[in-house]
């Protein structure tokens, strides 16, 4: 899109920062147990002794709010590799060996592709048994799709460049094509596109906790935190809703802005 | 064309083979014993046995996936341990609800965002193409169900514009005896217009919600489609000819960009769908998806994997009604000559 | 003779790159003006600066008289009714100056009512089918459903130049109306252009970067690098043009040096009416 170069990234890049500073960096001046309760002071308003204010069992809603940050980037940050790693293995073997291989493979993806993502991981999940992991491992998977695709079309488009095609030619192994041509092309490309991903993760992971199927129910997780806060938001308790939205809100858009912004200025290809 | 459709409609095949396989495999094979996921954590070791056999699990696995193929092609689906009626059933009686729900969410996104692209790609402002992006960031960045809770939150606790999560209509009062289903439609038909009203007043929030991931699907995607068309010789010529800039957009453009817009149909359908498994809950409506929550949260898993395989044969078969449409719409394919 | 176009340092930057650099001619009623130069050399945006049409990126300095009136460039409504009713245009690639989705019928008659305001279909439907006959496109009725598609790049060449007389213009610009077009279609592609122009009596500025064309039909060239204009002068004077740059350009073209004589284009060979795309 535009031109902005790099300094379109700036922004993003400090949001995201920001975030990361905030969420990992609070924790270590904000010393309340997020799993810590105190009937003395339940769903007390936010106050200098509780910014966030307290939720039904006292527990503090900024410690919570904090550790909610940092589940919420680990599981970004799990759920990117973890469908990065295998994702693009698919991709690259259907791309390789094309043929009958490449047809059963892709339409298995085009199986996985069929299913609305957080339905998707809603299916591992229950099949799995529910539960935080089992819930990041189905949204690991629903991003399957994206990454094997994106890498088959990467590894077709670099191998019909003419100096990988005359390499090939003069006899270059399949090995030294994968380390010195693919890699470096479709390895960009792929980090680049993953960055989206990580947002996605949050925003879904939520949404499986909010219907009970990711973290359960005392772990410090945004959309665990909403769903506690929901018998209470039109009675006047606006803060157990209002902060950990707010926080996967600025995370997920932080996120995807600076996948778009990357993708604007490197030029990665996403097709999703 | 008859050959584009053939094989259209085998990969599509296909496509609904490979996702019954994935939904086999992730609920069946996986660790936890099917016919508990089915009957919930209470039923007794008879029940449980007794299931087994009726589902297959004791026969091979083969076997087992092509039962459970044909039970899901005849809409032999199941019942609900906890509802107690057959899951067919449960799921026609919801749907009109996630229906209507669905469709008014629908043309609140496909309007804003058609009306927002328009408007960048006329105006051509830094202010005209910037809030769209940003209203379309926000849409994609927002948990769905949160802005459904802060909806509520503002329109009906704080200012009392909008009712609260009472479902489609306010309490007491009766659904309007018609077709379709569709409380709007069908107070219409019968002339309630006092119900109509309130019918679309409750719509409005959850509606607004709902739509607001595929607003910023299809807006990005209008805007794309649009912004790779206008850079187009033809828009220069017809330019040339005299035509107004906003005529060429509407006229000329406009309906280049939609055509590659509506191959997304099967994505938003899925969107729509995924998204009123969490929004129902929020409004209290009484429609699919929040049947499908209440199952996950009762363990009363029947209703759901039927729910979730059916969305992607929605998916699937939207996206080959759609791929013959657009066939049957751009000249090039329906004339067997170019191919895209 | 009055000036039909008078163009006063015209300069026309895009960001760091200068397109046009303080261009200044006049050009007369009647005249048949020949710009040639490399490509990039600004053909052109001179072409689209004069009909208000360059992108927004562009920054434009300098004066364009049109009919001895300065150029509304900036109202763009009063240009709408310039475009196509006084200055006609005419694209280089015809394979993509046509919208797929649209018909060619629904691409003329959408011509035709920009310039001529309350007209009725019937009406629209008459003045396509006569210019469609006029540029030689056979079985016009017929033609008009159909899609840019199944027109051959020749066609769709004539029916733009169609596209363009149906206005009635006083000064058409064509650039570089046959560059996209195979040696064959070229000849009766500007063969036709220049019928429906003489006809007409119509001005024509015609962009080319082969010099080939200019025989044909020029009465006045202009050579253009790097953005300047370099010479403008009668097609007579060609020959013994001094520029440095016009005498390469010429070589490159050693029979031009001979006046009078013409060699053959095919379309001079063909019979009279021959469609060749037919
Ligand atoms: N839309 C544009 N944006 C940026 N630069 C442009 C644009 N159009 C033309 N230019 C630049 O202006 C110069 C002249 O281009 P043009 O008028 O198209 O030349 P010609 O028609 O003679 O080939 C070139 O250097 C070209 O790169
Ligand atoms: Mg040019």
């Amino acid at each position: 899109m535009e031109q902005g170069g790099y300094r379109s990234l700036r922004i993003p890049a400090v949001l995201c920062l920001a975030l990361a500073a905030v969420v990992l960096g609070g924790g270590l001046f904000w010393p309340l147990d997020p799993l810590a309760m105190d009937f003395t002071t339940t769903l007390a308003a936010p106050s200098l002794a509780h910014p966030m204010g307290t939720d039904a069992t006292g527990r503090d809603v900024l410690a919570r709010f904090l550790a909610g940050g940092r589940l919420s980037l680990l599981v970004g940050t799990v759920v990117m590799f973890g469908g990065l790693v295998p994702g693009a293995l698919l991709g690259l073997l259907a791309a390789r060996t094309g043929g009958a291989l490449d047809l059963i493979l892709m339409r298995i993806i085009d199986g996985i592709a069929a299913f609305p993502p957080i339905l998707l991981a809603m299916a591992v999940a229950i099949g799995l048994g529910g539960g935080l992991w089992t819930a990041v491992l189905g949204v690991a998977i629903s991003t399957l799709p994206f990454y094997a695709r994106l890498m088959r079309s990467e590894v077709l488009r670099v191998q019909s460049y003419p100096f990988v095609e005359a390499a090939e030619s003069m006899g270059a192994s399949p090995g030294f094509i994968l380390v010195w041509h693919i890699a470096p092309h479709a390895g960009s490309t792929m980090l680049v596109q993953s960055a989206s991903v990580f947002g996605y993760a949050i925003i879904t992971l939520a949404g499986l906790g909010f219907v009970g199927l990711g973290a359960q129910i005392p772990t410090p997780e945004w959309g665990v935190m909403i769903t506690g806060g929901m018998q209470y938001a039109l009675t006047g308790q606006w803060w157990l809703t209002i902060f950990p939205g707010f926080g996967i809100l600025f995370a997920v858009v932080a996120t995807n802005l600076l996948a778009d912004r990357l993708s604007d200025v490197l030029g990665g290809r996403g097709d999703a | 064309m008859p050959k584009l459709i053939a094989s259209r409609l085998l990969t599509s095949i296909l496509a609904l083979l490979g996702a019954a396989a994935f939904a086999f495999i992730a609920i069946r094979v996986a660790p936890g014993d099917a016919a508990r996921l089915t009957l919930g954590a209470f039923a007794t070791d008879e029940a449980i046995a007794s299931l087994r056999v009726e589902m297959g699990l004791d026969r091979p696995l083969p076997v087992q996936f092509w039962i459970y193929l044909q039970d899901f092609v005849t809409g032999d689906w199941g019942r609900s341990y906890s509802l107690g009626q057959p899951v067919s059933q449960l799921l026609a009686s919801r749907f009109p609800a996630t229906l209507e729900l669905g469709l008014y969410a629908f043309a609140m996104a496909f309007s804003a965002a058609l009306a927002m692209a328009l408007w960048g790609a006329h105006r051509q402002t830094p202010f005209s193409e910037r809030l769209p992006q940003r209203l379309a960031l926000f849409a994609l960045g927002v948990p769905q169900f949160w802005f459904g809770l802060v909806s509520l939150m503002i329109g009906f606790e704080l200012l009392g514009l909008f009712p609260g999560p009472v479902g489609r209509l306010p309490p007491g009062m009766d659904a309007p005896g018609g077709p379709t289903g569709l409380f709007t439609i069908d107070a219409l038909l019968v002339g309630e217009i006092g119900t109509f009203a309130a019918a679309f007043h409750h719509l409005i929030l959850p509606a607004a919600t709902l739509a607001l991931l595929p607003f910023g699907f299809l807006y990005r995607l209008l805007r794309a489609n649009l912004a790779d068309m206008s850079d187009a010789s033809f828009a220069l010529v017809a330019r040339a000819h005299g035509q107004s800039r906003l005529r060429v957009l509407l006229k000329t453009l406009l309906p280049n960009a939609i055509i590659p817009t509506l191959t997304a149909s099967g994505l938003i359908f899925g969107q729509l769908l995924a998204g009123s498994v969490l929004v129902e809950r929020v409004f209290n409506w009484p429609g699919a998806g929040a049947l499908v929550t209440q199952g996950v949260l009762t363990q009363d898993y029947s209703v759901v994997q039927t729910f979730i395989l059916l969305s992607a044969a929605v998916y699937i078969v939207t996206n080959l009604l759609v791929d013959i449409v657009a066939a049957l719409i751009d000249p090039r394919l329906r004339s067997g000559g170019l191919q895209r | 003779m009055t000036a039909l176009l008078e163009i006063k340092e015209l300069s026309v930057r895009f960001g760091a790159t200068a397109a046009l650099r303080s261009i200044s001619f006049n050009f007369a009623a009647g005249a048949q003006l020949v710009i040639v130069g490399e490509s990039g050399s600004g053909k052109s945006t001179l072409g689209l600066s004069i009909l208000g049409l360059l992108p927004r990126t562009a920054e434009v300095i300098g004066k364009v008289r049109f009919r001895g009136a300065e150029l509304p460039v900036e109202d763009d409504r009063a240009m709408n009714r310039i475009r196509g009713d006084s200055i006609g245009f005419i694209h280089q690639d015809p394979m993509s100056a046509f919208s797929p989705v649209h018909t060619i019928g629904t691409h003329l008659f959408r011509a035709f009512r920009a310039n001529h305001p309350g007209s009725t279909r019937r009406e629209a439907e008459a003045a396509a089918i006569r210019l469609l006959d006029e540029v030689q496109i056979s079985r016009a009725r017929e033609r008009l459903d159909h899609y840019p598609h199944q027109y051959s790049g020749g066609m769709l060449q004539r029916v733009m130049i169609a596209a363009a007389l149906i206005g009635n213009p006083a000064l058409l610009i064509a650039d570089e109306p046959t560059t996209a077009l195979d040696a064959t279609t070229q000849a009766s592609v500007l063969r036709v252009l220049a019928n429906s122009v003489s006809d007409r009596g119509m001005s024509l500025m015609l962009i080319t970067h082969d010099l080939g064309v200019v025989a044909e039909v020029a009465t006045d060239v202009a050579v253009m690098y790097g953005g300047r204009l370099i010479q403008y002068l009668p097609i007579a004077d060609l020959p013994a043009a001094a520029h440095p740059y016009t005498q390469a350009l010429l070589k490159a073209r050693p029979s031009f040096g001979r006046r009078g004589h013409r060699l053959p284009t095919i379309a001079d060979l063909l019979p009279a009416g021959w469609d060749a795309d037919a």
